[in-house]
């Protein structure tokens, strides 16, 4: 009898020890569930903050950058330009000289000029807004093929439409970045811009026979920089940048942007 | 041997859906689960026939085969932690318990009699080791959710079935030597939902497995 309530005893003590410790189990689980799900919230909206803030920071360097350009534009049109223009004035009505040497001067002075407004058509953001990417485009292109040295190329396929002009902007300062990496590290002698106005899909593609680079060592040479400064860009306006590189394969780089139309 | 209970079922359930789920395992560690509880269901089966059919003792099978399924967990535990202090200590553990088992096996209690130290020793361990898994998963900063991460619900599930064992298999030699029957039913009663949750655990574990994103 006694060793039965011993027994009894014992599973009773056994049975609530038993019964406490997988309270405190289901404590200790419940526990790590809402504190990890607490601390997954904060770290959350931390990652939401910070790309927030990159993202403004990125905006504000670029409104600065654009300001920057649009100044030195308004500079060399209004001063500069004006000053050669009176420079060309006054050689026209210069007649003491030999004629040749005259001849010369009024044709540098020319191109002079005409060089100042493609740079000043170049940099001023409202002027690529005013006559759009494509026309933009086909300046700068053309640019780089009078200076001899170049053989550049802009195909357009597709229906064309108008992107916003903040996008327009973006995409060809994009552009501007891939053609100097291009003639100044690359070394390229061919270069080529494709325009692709898929219904839903914009694609913009410059691509050049330059030298070209290993895609492995990209992330702390200039060239990185660079290139990951177009990438920012291009997220900037929601588009997927691409590039693809090999040593003395020349560089592809491809922008799509998706397109909804209102 | 038939009707097999409920809990076999459970064990097999468990083996099939690891198996179903291969193709997520990669080369992960994840991917040892379908061997292992091959082997535990082989051996509750086996042990069931040579207990039920054959009418033989089946003590060294499950002598064998409970050290297995701790050193399993302790390998699995260490494994899928991330903390390297964690991991270190783990595996040192859980090799540690091994050369116990062996000794114990060997020398001490032998295959004939159920190694209850080996219980007491390997249930302490196993609540160590999930408590650490748990800790591991509050330092870990990722984003998942924690209930889509497998090591939480093998932890949780080891965590609950030996936490129920623990003072049963302190106290399991008294009541060997007394004869004292009521408790060994309650406890088996209680082994008994506790296997339901270990399974389903591990059932719970293999589904959330996330097959492994290719790198481009």
């Amino acid at each position: 009898m006694h060793e039965t309530t011993r027994e009894e005893n014992l599973t009773t003590l056994l049975l609530f020890g038993t019964i406490v410790a997988l309270a405190f189990v289901v404590f200790v689980v419940l526990l790590a569930y809402l504190f990890t799900t607490r601390k997954n919230k904060l770290l959350k909206e931390k990652q939401l903050m910070k790309s927030q803030f990159e993202q403004e920071l990125l905006q504000t360097q670029i409104e600065i950058q654009e300001q920057t350009l649009k100044t030195i534009s308004q500079e060399i049109h209004d001063n500069v330009g004006q000053v050669l223009s009176l420079a060309k004035l006054n050689l026209n009505t210069f007649e003491a000289n030999p004629e040749g040497k005259l001849k010369n001067t009024k044709e540098l002075v020319s191109k002079a000029i005409n060089d100042l407004r493609d740079l000043s058509r170049s940099l001023h953001g409202d002027k690529i807004a005013e006559i759009g990417l494509q026309e933009a485009l086909t300046n700068e292109l053309r640019v780089l093929q009078n200076t001899g040295q170049f053989e550049t190329q802009l195909k357009v396929t597709g229906e064309t439409y108008k992107l916003e002009p903040q996008k327009e902007m973006v995409l060809y300062r994009i552009v501007q970045e891939a053609l100097h990496n291009s003639v100044k590290h690359a070394k390229a002698a061919r270069l080529q811009v494709f325009v692709n106005y898929q219904p839903a899909l914009f694609i913009l593609t410059i691509t050049d026979d330059g030298r070209g680079f290993d895609l492995s060592g990209l992330q702390f040479s200039k060239t990185g920089i660079g290139l990951k400064s177009m990438n920012n860009r291009a997220a900037l306006i929601g588009g997927k940048f691409s590039i693809d590189s090999a040593a003395g394969k020349g560089t592809s780089i491809s922008i799509e942007i998706p397109v909804i139309k209102t | 041997m038939f009707p097999l209970p409920p809990i076999y079922y459970f064990e097999i359930g468990a083996l099939l859906i690891s198996v179903v789920c291969l193709y997520k395992f990669d080369n992960r560690p994840l991917r040892w689960f379908i061997p292992f509880l091959l082997l535990m269901v082989s051996a509750e089966l086996s042990g069931r026939y040579i207990r039920r059919v054959l009418h033989e003792p089946n003590v060294w099978l499950y002598n064998i085969t409970i050290p297995v399924e701790y050193l399993f967990y302790g390998f699995m535990i260490g494994s899928l932690c991330v903390n390297r202090s964690f991991k270190k200590f783990i595996f040192y553990s859980t090799l540690l318990l091994g050369g116990w088992v062996i000794i114990n096996l060997l020398f001490v209690q032998g295959f004939t009699n159920l190694n209850t130290y080996t219980l007491k020793a390997g249930s302490s361990c196993m609540i160590v080791f999930s408590g650490i898994g748990l800790i591991d998963l509050f330092r870990n900063d990722n984003n998942t959710s924690i209930l889509k991460i497998p090591l939480f619900w093998i932890c949780a599930g080891v965590l609950f079935f030996n936490t129920g064992e623990f003072l049963y298999n302190f106290v399991f030699d008294i009541l060997l030597e007394k004869h004292w029957d009521k408790a060994a039913k309650v406890f088996a009663a209680i082994n008994n939902k506790l296997i339901y949750v270990l399974y389903s655990c591990i059932s719970i574990a293999i589904l959330c497995t996330k097959r492994p994103e290719k790198k481009t």
